[in-house]
């Protein structure tokens, strides 16, 4: 007797759930994929204010700070792309346009607010796939007080540099918080020396590089190791042990007077030190000033996935459109603090080593990131190389000789 | 008889379920894909085909007519064309498209050598032991650390039980102490030594003079987890730290179950305690040698999390698991990583088998 009514119980408890996921067909929910863990909270007001004026289209927001893309990749396999994604701009994007993930955006009219600068980084066989957000920097964190305090003037020749590290450590500052354990700022640093050798013929080298004419061991690329010896030579007795988190506290304590790093390293410093008065110069490689170039280019995009219903597409893209607009940028500039790649954004309510940043892009002294460019693989294993460089695991010409190698397979 | 039979299977069907969904499956897939070139982002459906492509294949004399009309077909009935490319129509009337029509779609275009992931045969195998020093040089690192990991692991281990089993005071609270490490989670525990690497111990120059030459300290330099030299050794440190609670619990279990009426006898007949050990309990051990050395062997090879919360795979320690996450994730060849990892998994196999059949004959009935 007590079975059917059981079976009939757990039948109508599943219908209940069925009827239960039937969405409502008004509100459109988009899923948001982001990596910037610095962020978070910010652009929750960023979508708050979208929800304002556009009340049927949710938004989740879902931040993921380690590793973002094995987890992006592999939800794009299984198909379950979120339906705006934070990518990286080139390589990532590409790789992901080339797969057919990625909605092309070329004819959406908010690409029209973007500066022209920044397309490159979304820019695929002519076609652009993703909505470039923010420009970041990569240069010489440095501590404006210790710099005022010792007279110092910021160097623009590798000669003045050394000047400059001289006096630091006469006057028990040291003159570097670096970052050697963990691996990838040494491949920033490599690249960065690497681009200013090249300068603006980045495309002319990535075409030999392809063609197997070129090479990265050249006698000037060499003569870069001096250079890192000396970044590594000048970062304190126990160098080789500093990881991030190293790197930014000693920073922040203020007795090392700059970090080589990219700019959002700073607000890691401030969060520890909130008096920090901070500047931001590129790091001069050679002895020619004219070469010595801000490492800036666009950081994040963002991009609408190819596999939504075209329902969520739309929302999606009325979402750019906010990100474009006047109120949009606002938020992203006061409250994130970042710099917007939208023509004529208002940039005063940045800190001071942004506005130093926009400086050195407003008067094009800049070099793209370089990096970005090469194949994954190749930046991969530079870090790694760089590294081994270090440790004295690789001498100079065997890490470019090994980069040669893997650019060629 | 027969009834029983069916209990017995009805009895392991669940567990066999998810063994095989979550085991057995994943691994054949893996064993296909370690045959392909595929880089770990291109769906199996080729999403975006050029227009040009599809002029070069629908003119292709090579191919049979039938095969270029079913082609033609299916492209323009499931591909729309957006400039130069012809693209997968994802929704159609609000649905999206479904499993077998892909299926359909991804034989045809199958039929005509239009595919995202090439089979390229032991391509993968040949080059790991070609054309690959990180691989070549993970293998050393891996067979150092088994090495060592194995060693130290049941010797302090067993000497933990023993000492344990003498019936010391405070021998309850010693016991859980020993294992406390083992209930932390292996970031936690990374975490902790990496503290204690970098702040608590003296320069490794100091401890392990007696150990390395004074030149492996010169040069690069670098502490506990940077220097070439020693992070191999530290990274051996906390897993043997980490692991010898737990194995120190099935020695324990093991001297407590060899009945003490034949230690008894043998101190009766004149045995001192060190034969006592070496002659009766050792013997009686054997069983217990037999799980940890399994368990230590088949841990050490395939260990991850320590090494990568520690130096990331860096300074010398990169073992063949952290280089497959690095082949398949960093570098975006997941088909070669993928490759590596069935290698690993078939060296784990013969050597804890030949350790199992190795051990089982020498251990002893009561």
């Amino acid at each position: 007797m007590k079975r059917p009514f059981i079976l009939i119980l757990i039948v109508s408890l599943f219908f209940i759930f069925l009827t239960g996921c039937k969405k409502e067909e008004k509100t459109v929910t988009l899923q948001l994929f982001h990596y910037k863990q610095e962020i978070v909270n910010q652009f929750a007001d960023m979508i708050a204010a979208f929800n304002e004026k556009y009340p049927g289209i949710k938004i989740e927001a879902e931040n993921i700070k380690n590793d973002s893309q094995t987890l992006l990749k592999t939800r794009l396999v299984s198909n379950q792309a979120p339906d705006i994604m934070m990518l990286q701009g080139y390589s990532t994007v590409f790789e992901y346009a080339d797969s057919g993930f990625l909605l092309n955006l070329s004819n959406e009219p908010f690409m029209n607010n973007v500066v022209d600068s920044a397309k490159n980084a979304v820019t695929y066989k002519g076609e652009q796939y993703a909505l470039p957000m923010d420009m970041a920097g990569i240069g010489v964190i440095y501590n404006k007080d210790i710099f005022t305090k010792l007279n110092l003037k910021v160097p623009t020749t590798f000669t003045e540099m050394e000047a400059l590290c001289k006096k630091l450590t006469d006057n028990n500052i040291t003159p570097f918080a670096v970052c050697i354990k963990d691996n990838w700022p040494l491949g920033h640093l490599f690249s960065m020396a690497h681009t200013s050798l090249v300068q603006n013929d980045i495309p002319g080298f990535i075409e030999s590089m392809n063609n197997g004419t070129g090479t990265f061991d050249t006698p000037e690329m060499i003569a870069m190791f001096k250079v890192f010896d000396f970044y590594k030579a000048n970062g304190g007795p126990n160098a080789m042990d500093m990881d991030y988190n190293n790197q930014t506290t000693n920073f922040a304590s203020g007795n090392y007077a700059m970090m080589v790093q990219g700019l959002w390293a700073y607000n890691n410093s401030k969060t520890i030190n909130n008096n920090l008065n901070v500047g931001f110069f590129p790091f001069p490689f050679t002895n020619k000033a004219s070469d010595t170039k801000m490492y800036a280019d666009t950081d994040s995009t963002f991009a609408i996935s190819a596999k939504s219903s075209p329902q969520k597409i739309e929302a999606a893209k009325k979402f750019f459109d906010f990100l474009t607009s006047v109120e949009g940028v606002q938020i992203w500039t006061e409250k994130c603090k970042l710099i917007p790649t939208v023509k004529g954004a208002d940039v005063s309510s940045l800190d001071a080593p942004f506005q130093d940043l926009v400086k050195y892009i407003d008067s094009n002294d800049t070099m793209p990131w370089a990096f970005s460019i090469w194949p994954t693989r190749v930046f991969e294993e530079s870090k790694k190389a760089m590294q081994e460089y270090y440790s004295g695991q690789k001498s100079a010409t065997e890490v470019l000789t090994y980069l040669d190698s893997l650019w060629k397979e | 008889m027969k009834s029983k039979k069916i209990f017995f299977f009805i009895f392991i069907l669940p567990a066999l379920l998810f063994y095989t969904f979550f085991f057995i499956f994943p691994f054949v897939q893996g064993v296909c894909y370690s045959f392909t070139d595929w880089n770990g982002i291109k769906p199996d459906l080729v999403s975006k085909i050029s227009a040009a492509d599809v002029k070069k294949i629908t003119t292709d004399e090579k191919i049979p007519t039938q095969k270029r009309v079913d082609f033609l077909e299916t492209v323009q009935k499931h591909y729309k064309l957006e400039r130069e490319n012809y693209l997968l129509i994802e929704w159609r009337d609000g649905k999206q498209i479904t499993g077998s029509e892909k299926k359909e779609i991804k034989s045809v275009l199958n039929s005509v050598g239009v595919r995202n992931i090439n089979f390229i045969g032991f391509d993968n195998y040949k080059k790991m032991f070609t054309n690959d020093k990180r691989f070549l040089g993970s293998i050393n690192f891996t067979i150092f650390f088994t090495v060592f990991n194995v060693l130290f692991t049941n010797i302090i281990a067993l000497l933990l039980a023993v000492i344990l089993d003498r019936g010391l005071r405070k021998k309850n609270l010693l016991r859980s102490m020993f294992f406390m490490p083992n209930v932390l989670s292996l970031v936690i525990v990374a975490f902790i030594w990496t503290f204690i690497f970098q702040m608590v111990l003296p320069h490794p120059s100091k401890v392990l003079g007696f150990l390395l030459p004074q030149s492996a300290f010169r040069g690069a330099g670098g502490g506990w987890l940077t220097n070439i030299f020693v992070a191999p050794i530290s990274v051996v440190i906390v897993t043997v730290w980490q692991g010898a609670g737990y194995i120190m619990l099935i020695y324990l279990a093991g001297l407590q179950s060899i009945p003490d009426d034949i230690l008894e006898v043998a101190s009766i007949d004149g045995a001192n305690k060190f034969q006592k050990f070496i002659f009766i309990t050792l013997p009686l051990l054997i069983p217990s040698f037999t799980i940890s050395l399994f368990l230590t062997l088949s841990n050490s090879l395939k260990t991850f999390d320590v090494i990568f919360a520690l130096t990331k795979g860096d300074f010398n320690t990169t073992n063949i698991v952290v280089d497959v996450y690095n082949t398949a994730f960093s570098r975006n060849e997941f088909g070669y990583g993928t490759a590596k990892a069935i290698i690993l998994c078939i060296v784990i196999m013969i050597i804890t088998s030949i350790q199992l059949s190795l051990m089982k004959r020498k251990e002893v009935e009561l």
